[in-house]
């Protein structure tokens, strides 16, 4: 299986959190039966950085000589910790039915559940309860950690991640509910694994 | 087994381009089935980091019951090439156990961060040091001293060694003012381990964005000549 492991680098990543970025590198190394690249981009704001690390995923010039395409694609946000067992978790739970898991996550400040369910027509309901160790029916998540089939940014327009309000059902939309409206209007299911928990880097505070 | 500890000192944040350079160094280590193991320190003066870090490593050894093969130093804003790993742990042996790679200062004149003893007598250590500019291209060559932008050590060199591995000294040992990498070297050099660099294995050090106005143009014309 080749993988494709996208970043958004932007300035640089917390000191704190180098030794777990090299400790997921170095785990992930190990499976030697999955090829990896890693596309991390720096110095672009998030969803800049994540458009470009997709983009280059599918013109990388090295793999289409070779007529070579992604299978997956791991994405990780900068300020996340994910063990390398979790990311091949997320990995392995993608399939032609779950084209697109989110691992879940807490906002580190205010410990909420960044992971949102359908409640009626309107997606942006907080999810309070879940199954346990499962793949979650989700109407958008975090994008703190996500593997995705490559196939699926196939089926939708650029820019795949933005920033705005506009040309989406939420009211307020970060990067990761863009995409997710986009999946949704395409029949594209979207999931997150409740067994697989992205660890976020929280503000440091002076009080 | 070659077994390897990956230390590093990071103060606050690790530059986009050189994180970038770590995660795939990292995938290479695990690609070449390397037992390794990363060692990160923060928010700490870097000698007293360093020092910290080879206490990790000897901590995280008795729990582990055995001693790492290899350390790999590597700064937080260097960039060395995944493919040339293999080949740099196959430098180290008994000969050569203390093998740095060729980087340059980050800053204007970008000199090669290595030095020679200016009588090249590695056993009149305490003589001065001066740069190595005209170093032979792609050859392993003894050298007195190096920055500690990537070194690939024999574990046991720092048996070999009194602590502190590594300190901040002013007027010290080869120069005016001793950095912790340069003092590691001298170290090295009392205890009579022969440091080499290998100067085909180019690390990439990030360097400074510079902002460039009529003083840094001539400053830099004053070094280095019009060009005309």
């Amino acid at each position: 299986m080749r993988i494709a492991i996208c970043t958004s680098l932007f300035d640089g990543m917390d000191a704190s959190l180098l030794a777990d970025y090299e400790r997921l590198g170095i785990g992930l190394g190990h499976r030697q039966d999955w090829k990896f690249l890693a596309y991390q981009i720096p110095r672009l704001r998030s969803a800049s950085g994540l458009n470009a690390a997709i983009h280059m995923t599918r013109t990388d010039q090295t793999l289409n000589d070779a007529g070579e395409k992604f299978d997956r694609i791991l994405w990780l946000d900068h300020r996340t910790m994910l063990t390398p067992a979790d990311a091949v978790r997320l990995l392995e739970s993608v399939d032609e039915w779950h084209p697109a898991v989110f691992a879940f996550n807490r906002d580190p400040d205010t410990r909420n559940v960044g992971v949102w369910e359908w409640t009626g027509d309107k997606p942006f309901g907080r999810l309070k309860e879940w199954e346990l160790n499962a793949l979650v029916r989700v109407s958008s998540a975090g994008l703190y950690a996500a593997a995705f089939d490559a196939s699926v940014f196939d089926a939708l327009r650029t820019p795949w991640f933005l920033w705005v309000d506009r040309d989406s059902v939420w009211p307020d939309t970060g990067k990761e509910a863009f995409v997710c409206t986009h999946f949704h209007r395409q029949g594209i299911p979207v999931y997150a694994h409740s067994g697989v928990w992205a660890t976020r880097l929280g503000r440091r505070v002076a009080a | 087994m070659t077994s390897l500890a990956w230390c590093t000192t990071c103060y606050s944040n690790a530059d986009a381009f050189s994180t970038a350079g770590f995660f795939h160094m990292a995938l290479a280590l695990g690609r070449l089935g390397i037992d390794a193991e990363p060692f990160v320190r923060t928010d700490m003066e870097c000698g007293d980091a360093c020092n910290a870090i080879m206490e990790d490593v000897a901590a995280r050894e008795a729990e582990r019951g055995s001693r790492f093969t290899h350390v790999l130093w590597m700064d937080d804003d260097v960039i060395v090439k995944p493919d040339d790993l293999g080949r740099w742990l196959d430098m180290v042996d008994a000969e050569h156990r203390a093998v740095y790679s060729l980087a340059f200062f980050r800053t204007d004149p970008y000199r090669p961060s290595i030095w020679l003893f200016q009588d090249d007598a590695r056993e009149q250590a305490g003589k001065r040091i001066a740069f190595h500019l005209y170093y032979p291209k792609n050859e392993l060559i003894p050298i007195a001293c190096a920055g500690l932008c990537a070194a690939l050590f024999d574990r046991t060199v720092f048996d070999e060694i009194p602590k502190p591995y590594f300190r901040w000294v002013e007027g010290g040992y080869m120069v005016k003012a001793c950095t912790p990498d340069a003092f590691l070297c001298g170290q090295l050099n009392t205890a009579g381990i022969q440091l080499w660099c290998h100067t085909g294995l180019e690390t990439k050090h990030v360097g400074m964005p510079l902002l460039v106005d009529e003083a840094t143009a001539i400053g830099c014309r004053e070094r280095w000549g019009d060009g005309q």
